[in-house]
């Protein structure tokens, strides 16, 4: 496993949401609940698989299904612990700053967008 | 008259056009996602994300959205992922290229460089024995050895055995 070059906020607020309990983790719901731009997130998560952090795989589908397959995206056995550090030793500070900040600490905010979501995938 | 013509235009044909435009935008946001993912420079990822981004498209609501997405995902990963893919490239080439040199650097100091390399071809059995003989001084005898027997050599003494038709026939004691 790789160390991270430069780490920017929106990698840790990835990282956070790969921490996170939810396991069918692909491109756009990691965007959502880390409340990044989409098109932000795939980088990331490339330069995140291509050091080892992250691993990949199509979903299961049925040989009936039609149609393109989602990327699940998790963070490796090393990966876990890894993640764990950076954002203990990153975040820390951050979290602090941004009460003062009046915005809204990371866990809640990550918790209220993930459930709109949820609901949204199963129409 | 005109209340009529007024319905018929806001009640009828604006919602008519703006579905139908909207239906355009799902599609063009497929066409959008497709030609980014063959502009990654890298060929043989572009099915792989063709795939991925496809298949998050379909679990973003609404077809505008469905647009507004495709084009987050041209602006901002593919300048990204190309600019990686290019970098991890150019680290591979380079990581070659240092071993090509390494290996090289090695190979210079076999026994057979700073002799007549013609003698480990010889046809005479005195120069094959001298050859091997050369051979069993050499710090890369082994490796030469395990190189000769897997690429299968026709001929020649390599690693201190003389070989033929991609056989080792017989490995000459250094005495």
């Amino acid at each position: 496993m790789e160390r991270l070059g430069r780490v920017t906020s929106a990698t840790l607020d990835v990282l956070e949401v790969l921490m996170g309990p939810d396991e069918d983790l692909y491109g756009l719901k990691i965007s959502q609940a880390a409340g990044r731009k989409t098109g932000v997130v795939y980088p990331i998560l490339s330069r995140l698989e291509d050091a080892g952090w992250v691993e990949s795989s199509w979903e299961r589908s049925e040989p009936t299904d039609r149609g393109p397959r989602r990327r699940f995206y998790r963070l490796t056995a090393e990966g876990v612990p890894a993640a764990r550090n950076l954002l203990l030793e990153r975040r820390g500070v951050t979290r602090q700053r941004s009460l003062s900040d009046r915005r809204t600490p990371v866990w809640p905010r990550l918790g209220r967008q993930a459930e709109p979501h949820a609901g949204g995938t199963h129409e | 008259m005109s209340d009529w013509w007024g319905f018929l235009l806001l009640g009828l044909l604006l919602p008519l056009a703006l579905n139908e435009a909207g239906d355009i935008g799902g599609w063009l946001a497929c066409v959008v996602l497709t030609w980014g993912a063959k502009r990654l420079g890298a060929p043989e990822r572009t099915e792989r994300y063709t795939e991925e981004w496809l298949a998050d498209l379909e679990r973003v609501p609404g077809k505008l959205t469905k647009l507004m997405f495709a084009l987050s995902v041209v602006t901002w990963s593919v300048p990204r992922l190309r600019w990686q893919f290019a970098q991890r490239r150019r680290t591979e080439r380079l990581i070659a290229e240092l071993s090509t040199v390494a290996e090289q650097s090695s190979w210079d100091q076999a026994a057979c460089r700073s002799e007549d390399a013609d003698m480990w071809f010889a046809e005479s059995r005195a120069d094959q024995v001298m050859a091997a003989k050369l051979c069993g001084q050499c710090p890369l005898k082994a490796q030469c050895l395990a190189g000769a027997v897997a690429r299968r050599e026709p001929w020649g003494v390599w690693g201190g055995a003389l070989f033929e038709r991609g056989v080792a026939l017989e490995i000459v004691s250094p005495e």
